[in-house]
């Protein structure tokens, strides 16, 4: 399956819920420690990846986020605390079509609301969360109760109100955008929680991952024990993400270099796959919504790879 | 922006039937709103925002739940350890509480500036250990403590101090915080040029408007230049102290990559200095002797059968073949 070498050093990669052949990119220089960033558009093509469009940026650029109700659009969050808008169907020149500013310090992480496709959140350096619309010049919401760095914040796929946060203050937070205060609140590790993630099957079903090295599954109804612990990762991990297709199959991607496939039901056999395609942190991963088994991650290597579950990543 | 022309495809598991038996049983969440925005849903609830922001707009909230302190944050001043208790007034607050010299001082990130980054004035730039580097904090803190005494003692040290406070905003810039800075003592010469705003926050049109509006700025001056350079400094060691504080692991490649730079750097010194003292006429000996070589080898030099024709003609003809 085919890779993709990126300028600078890879972030996030998220594929299009439109188009199944499409995905983006976000990179950061020097690793996103100074420097610019860059949005990759690429397209999956019988030769391989195809950047069809890049976008640069004066800051470095941590995640992304297509837009569920406009096949040209996505989010991106910026290491200058902005949130950027581009539109691939407007010209080069005019993008970002949008810029937002009203974060105090970088922008770790965005996504899109699945369920009434017009708003999205973004979470902050600053310990908040904003909510936003592509309609309002202004964030409508802060969401204000962490006391450490925000690194993530998703929406729940079933239920167009609820997200959930995952902070350096060791907490995950349940929300409601119709409450003043959060719904729960869930002590979930001993260290900062980089990365949380919704069941698409169950609505209840939380998963998180840690700089502890452990990725954890919560039912928010009992926030006082996990539903299960998943070791294998032997340093933070970054990202998790659970499948859209299979309700127990999970994704997680690790500083450890190493991107693992998880099965939360089997307890005492949980690691279904270690890969390690990477030679360098590895940050990013997503799983296709429109192809099954398809799953794509980028890493500090400066290099994203798209594969079909169950094949290296690397094989030609 | 074009109108999005077609509905992205059904999700897998919103189709019928998808829902999981875990999920039985009463549902703590409200039932999804009707409202077809989520701008009317939030403005029907009637919310306000709760959750303190301070002016940098920055969450303020004290303390964790979990079983631990909070680790101060990069751009975090005067706290008092890692580990330790963080005086929640010290947040990113631009007049901080804890933009005193002394209060770096007494901190455990004082001695970690001033060892390293402090080399400015304090001297250390050379004296600096990668164990005082290493030990003095793998968080945060980091050279704050050392740009205030990097500009030496009196108003710089104040100075340099409140403006990574007006800094701490980040997107905030100089702008509207110029007057910060002069506030807090011994800069009030700075406020001028902070009050310019750099970032087009001092006043200069609307900063989430793309496309500018209003006339171009005016090219920074020197003030603005040094700032602005010192807040990339501090980014960079803000955001690499952030990685330090995701992953320890990170530190130690960046200690590595900084042992090889100074090596390399080591080497380049040897090899100027060389050079200088070849121009002066002092000689040098030679590094290492060349090896003679073991009988049965040609010596460079060494008749036609020496590899010094082993590239035959390629010089002269200009183009390799």
């Amino acid at each position: 399956m085919p890779m993709f070498k990126t300028a600078f050093n890879g972030y996030s990669v998220k594929f299009s819920p439109f188009l199944e052949n499409r995905l983006a990119v976000s990179t950061s220089e020097n690793f996103g420690i100074v420097g610019t960033g860059r949005q990759h558009i690429l397209d999956l093509t019988p030769n391989g990846m195809v950047q069809i469009a890049a976008f640069d940026t004066p800051d470095g650029i941590y995640d992304c986020a297509w837009s569920e109700d406009n096949e040209n659009v996505l989010v991106s969050a910026s290491g200058d605390g902005s949130i950027k808008v581009f539109d691939l169907s407007a010209p080069p020149m005019a993008n970002p079509v949008s810029n937002r500013l009203e974060h105090a310090h970088e922008v770790a992480s965005v996504d899109w609301n699945m369920v009434r496709k017009d708003s999205f959140l973004s979470s902050s350096w600053d310990d908040t969360i904003r909510l936003w619309t592509l309609d309002a010049p202004h964030s409508l919401r802060t969401f204000a109760e962490h006391s450490y760095c925000v690194y993530n914040a998703t929406w729940n796929p079933r239920h167009a109100d609820i997200f959930a946060s995952a902070s350096g203050d060791c907490t995950l937070r349940v929300w409601d955008v119709r409450q003043p205060r959060s719904t729960y609140v869930i002590p979930g590790h001993e260290m900062e929680i980089l990365s949380c993630d919704w069941n698409k099957y169950n609505e209840f079903m939380l998963a998180s991952g840690s700089v502890d090295k452990s990725i954890k599954i919560w039912d928010v109804r009992n926030p006082r024990q996990e539903l299960t612990r998943m070791l294998g990762h032997t340093y933070a991990v970054r990202r998790v993400k659970f499948s859209p297709h299979q309700e127990s199959l999970m994704a997680s991607c690790s500083y450890d270099m190493t991107v693992c496939l998880w099965d939360f039901r089997q307890p005492e056999d949980a690691l279904l796959a270690r890969l390690n395609h990477h030679s360098e942190f590895a940050v990013g991963i997503d799983m296709s919504v429109l192809v099954e088994g398809l799953l794509a991650s980028t890493a500090w290597d400066e290099s994203v790879f798209v594969w079909q579950m169950g094949m290296d990543p690397r094989a030609a | 922006m074009a109108a999005a022309g077609r509905q992205a495809p059904l999700k897998p598991w919103e189709r019928a039937g998808s829902t999981s038996s875990a999920t039985s049983g009463p549902s703590p969440f409200a039932p999804s709103s009707n409202a077809a925005s989520t701008a009317a849903t939030v403005a029907s609830a009637g919310v306000t925002d709760t959750g303190k922001l301070d002016e940098n707009g920055v969450g303020n909230q004290a303390g964790t739940v979990a079983g631990r302190q909070n680790p101060p944050r990069p751009w975090e001043q005067n706290s008092t350890g890692y580990g330790g208790t963080v005086n929640t007034y010290n947040r990113p607050s631009m007049y901080g509480s804890g933009s005193t010299l002394g209060g770096y001082g007494g901190s455990t990130y004082g001695g970690y500036g001033s060892s390293s980054i402090g080399g400015y004035g304090g001297g250390a730039y050379g004296g600096s250990s990668y164990g005082g580097a290493y030990g003095g904090s793998s968080y945060g803190g980091m050279g704050y403590g050392g740009m205030g005494s990097s500009y030496g003692g009196g108003m710089y040290n104040r100075g340099i101090g409140s403006t990574y406070g007006g800094m701490g905003g980040y997107g905030g810039g100089m702008g509207g915080y110029g007057g910060g800075m002069g506030g807090y003592g011994g800069m009030g010469g700075m406020g001028g040029p902070g009050a310019v705003g750099p970032y087009g926050y001092g006043g200069q049109g609307d900063p989430n408007d793309p496309m500018g509006g209003g006339p171009p700025p005016q090219p920074p001056n020197f003030w603005q230049q040094m700032l602005r350079g010192l807040n990339g400094f501090l980014t960079f060691f803000g955001r690499l102290s952030m990685l330090v504080d995701e992953n320890t692991h990170a530190l130690h490649f960046f200690i590595t990559a900084l042992l090889q730079l100074f090596d390399r750097a080591g080497v380049l010194y040897g090899e100027l200095a060389r050079f200088v003292l070849r121009m002066l006429g002092v000689k040098s000996k030679a590094r290492t002797k060349l090896a003679t070589p073991p009988p049965g080898l040609p010596a460079p030099g060494d008749g036609p059968n020496n590899f010094d024709s082993v590239w035959g003609n390629a010089p002269t003809g200009g183009a390799f073949p």
